[in-house]
């Protein structure tokens, strides 16, 4: 086995009780590395075509990478994979955590997570020790006091991943937890591990990682501690962490403002930016062996949320609770991200839902509506986090927004898909994308749906050297983004110390040879972002999902932006399209978004003939 | 002209955090640029520039949009009221 490695990948039924050792094969480690690359690769083996998420026949993956658990920068990261509940397609969805360091500790790579336990349980691993015990008593608890329940049964430094109420509850934002702040939020991944009745994964290894060339690897570390000292971006991410990405967006005109209604909130200076943030900054926190430390915890001291404590809020919870509600009360804004916490949802789906409702009432849409016992203003942020809980709980008007924007605006009908921001169902994160053309591209062929986390154009098109309201360069900006990306979550690193550093993909193939002791150059890196993104395009085509759904809202195709830098901004459809285009050309796809004989050919991906593309014909 | 100026997570030691400058000088921003260089010092020029470049991470938008992606790039025309802010680059949030 190579070395970085631990060679298993442990397969759990939770219907049967069996559990077995998976090898890693050559194939995995030479071309899929880890992370995203094998989550693209397993599960389309695992789960069959046409597969409903939230049935036993979905399975639910935690995988980790090479570098995972060695000294290299941003290796204390896992993503978990499954077929998402919101977009019927791939979803990938990362947090950090213990959890990551204690599976490879343990002896395992990943964990694949198949069928449907017959009760609440808790899924133990203690080195080569599994267990699925029942967790009835625990069902109902928070995620909070679920992880301390955990940690005071196997001891603290278990690795913990968590669902809370939302995740039970089947509610389509729901996240995984882990460290108490710390969430695979996106896309859904807490509603399948809720549907697996599996409340909690507990992890406790006593291995290590075996590093191919440990000296070298030091002095890497060492000359990256040297480059981020000098590094005037690192330093200011340390300093301020995410929440200064506010007053950025807010001088750019792009801040999500009244469920993207409007793109500036003047009230935002000095409350909910990093200014205002670093009021209740206590201190600064990294994630395991992360020498950024960008996270930070913060306490409300004074008022009607005095005594609240978390870590965070980071920049998309400011933006999405925050500006996107027209609130402007930084307190409230930990609060809510507390309560999205401990109920576990994801800060970014509930931030639109209730921005979406908020909407729905000022344009009069709820009129009628069953078991509203009050209406929800744009402001209002007391009834908007009594309304976490009800979503959480799918209590009245809270199982509406449960299922997420999408299916809530088909509910309400009237024209709300309109302003339902979300693509592939998957909601926007805290970026309007007609503030930049690359921006709406991204979102629209994120295989996952909306998502900042695939690529982040705005650094090139809204602060460096291309305009925003062009699409040329925009495709390939997009895919580049996309593509280093693909690298940096296969390898499982944490992409803002790449990026502060910087790191560059070169640095990361020699951090690569220098842990697994295989020859990886940097073409293999680049070539295995082109395999991973066109295997996880052809997951999603098998499940129907295809050109149509690279789109976006009809807001923002047809309603300009109404005020701010980009006053007028939209992004017109013919443009569109014709970036859409250029972007599947670069990746070698035809028209449809259907990769071509050639592409697969040169990938060493399986031929067309192995998936069924529905509606091909 | 009067010129609003903000900078954001950057030269906390070398200019104040948000103000209105009165400015007589030429309507052009390099000349607006150097116009802070020789109000606010030295130490302004060695935190922007090196070999008489703009530092790679440092971000100037102008009324919204990045100096460096205008048609006229640090030789853009600038008026009464136009808004400067100085920034970090970023990536992601």
């Amino acid at each position: 086995m190579a070395y970085g490695y631990s060679g298993k990948i442990l397969v759990v039924d939770l219907s049967s009780g069996v559990h077995q050792e998976q090898e890693l094969s050559d194939i995995m480690i030479k071309r899929y590395v880890g992370g995203r690359g094998w989550g693209s690769l397993l599960l389309g083996e695992m789960v069959s075509r046409g597969t409903e998420p939230l049935r036993p026949g979905n399975s639910l993956l935690f995988l980790t990478g090479p570098i995972t658990g060695t000294p290299a920068p941003g290796g204390s990261k896992y993503v978990v994979v499954t077929k998402s509940p919101v977009s019927g397609g791939f979803c990938d969805s990362y947090s950090s955590g213990r959890l990551a360091l204690e599976m490879k500790a343990a002896g395992y790579d990943g964990i694949a997570i198949k069928g449907k336990a017959k009760e609440p349980s808790v899924l133990s691993i203690n080195d080569r020790k599994i267990e699925i015990l029942p967790a009835r008593d625990l069902w109902g608890q928070d995620t909070f006091q679920t992880e301390t329940f955990l940690k005071g049964k196997f001891g603290e430094d278990s690795g913990t991943a968590c669902i809370g109420p939302a995740g039970e509850n089947l509610v389509a934002f729901a996240s995984i937890n882990s460290d108490y702040f710390r969430q695979a939020a996106r896309g859904g991944v807490g509603a399948v591990m809720g549907s697996k009745n599996l409340k909690a994964v507990v992890v406790r290894g006593t291995g290590g990682v075996r590093c191919y060339d440990g000296r070298r690897l030091v002095e890497m570390v060492k000359e990256y501690k040297a480059r981020l000292t000098g590094s005037d971006q690192a330093q200011r991410r340390m300093k301020y962490g995410t929440p200064l990405t506010l007053n950025i967006t807010n001088s750019l005109g792009m801040l999500p403002t009244r469920n993207f209604q409007e793109s500036v909130f003047p009230e935002a200076t000095g409350e909910i930016d990093g200014d205002g943030f670093l009021k209740n900054v206590i201190r600064h926190r990294g994630c395991i062996g992360c020498l950024i430390a960008c996270s930070k915890i913060s306490r409300v001291e004074k008022g009607e949320f005095a005594g609240d404590t978390l870590e965070g809020p980071e920049y998309e919870t400011l933006a999405m609770l925050g500006s996107n509600l027209g609130v402007a009360n930084r307190a409230a804004v930990i609060r809510a991200n507390l309560v999205c916490d401990r109920l576990g949802l994801d800060t970014i789906s509930a931030g639109n839902a209730l921005g979406f409702l908020m909407e729905c009432f000022e344009k009069g849409f709820m009129r009628g509506w069953p078991k509203i016992d009050r209406e929800l203003k744009f402001g209002d942020y007391r009834f908007g986090i009594e309304l976490l809980h009800r979503i959480a709980y799918r209590r009245g008007i809270g199982d509406l927004l449960a299922d997420g924007v999408r299916l809530a605006a088909r509910k309400i009908g009237q024209g709300a898909e309109d302003f339902a921001m979300q693509t592939k169902g998957l909601e926007f994160p805290a970026y309007d994308p007609r503030a930049g053309y690359g921006i709406a591209l991204a979102y629209a062929v994120s295989p996952r749906g909306a998502c900042h986390r695939r690529a982040w154009p705005p650094r090139i098109e809204l602060l460096g050297n291309l305009p925003p309201d062009t699409i040329e360069g925009k495709p390939e900006i997009v895919k580049e983004m996309f593509d280093e990306n693909a690298i940096f979550h296969s390898l499982l690193v944490c992409d803002f110390p790449c990026k502060m550093a910087p790191l560059k993909v070169k640095d990361f193939a020699e951090y690569l040879q220098v842990i697994s002791g295989i020859p990886f150059s940097e073409s293999d890196l680049w070539s295995l972002a082109d395999r991973t993104e066109t295997r996880i395009r052809l997951f999603n085509l098998r499940e129907g999902l295809r050109r149509a759904e690279d789109t976006l809202p009809r807001r923002i195709f047809e309603e300009a932006l109404p005020g701010g830098p980009r006053k007028g901004a939209r992004i017109h459809r013919e443009q569109f399209e014709r970036m859409l285009k250029s972007y599947y050309r670069l990746r070698g796809w035809d028209e449809e978004g259907i990769p071509l004989p050639e592409t697969l050919q040169k990938l060493a991906l399986p031929s067309s003939e192995d998936y069924s593309f529905p509606g091909k014909t | 002209m009067k010129i609003e100026m903000t900078r954001i997570g950057i030269l906390e030691n070398e200019l104040p955090p948000r103000c209105r400058i009165d400015y007589h000088g030429r309507a052009i921003f390099s000349d607006f640029l150097k116009y802070l260089v020789e109000e606010y010092g030295p130490k302004l020029t060695a935190a922007l520039f090196e070999k008489d470049q703009l530092k790679p991470h440092i971000v100037i938008l102008l009324n919204g949009r990045s100096v460096r992606a205008l048609p006229e790039g640090i030789n853009s025309p600038i008026k009464d009221g136009d808004q400067i802010v100085f920034s970090i680059m970023i990536d992601g949030g």
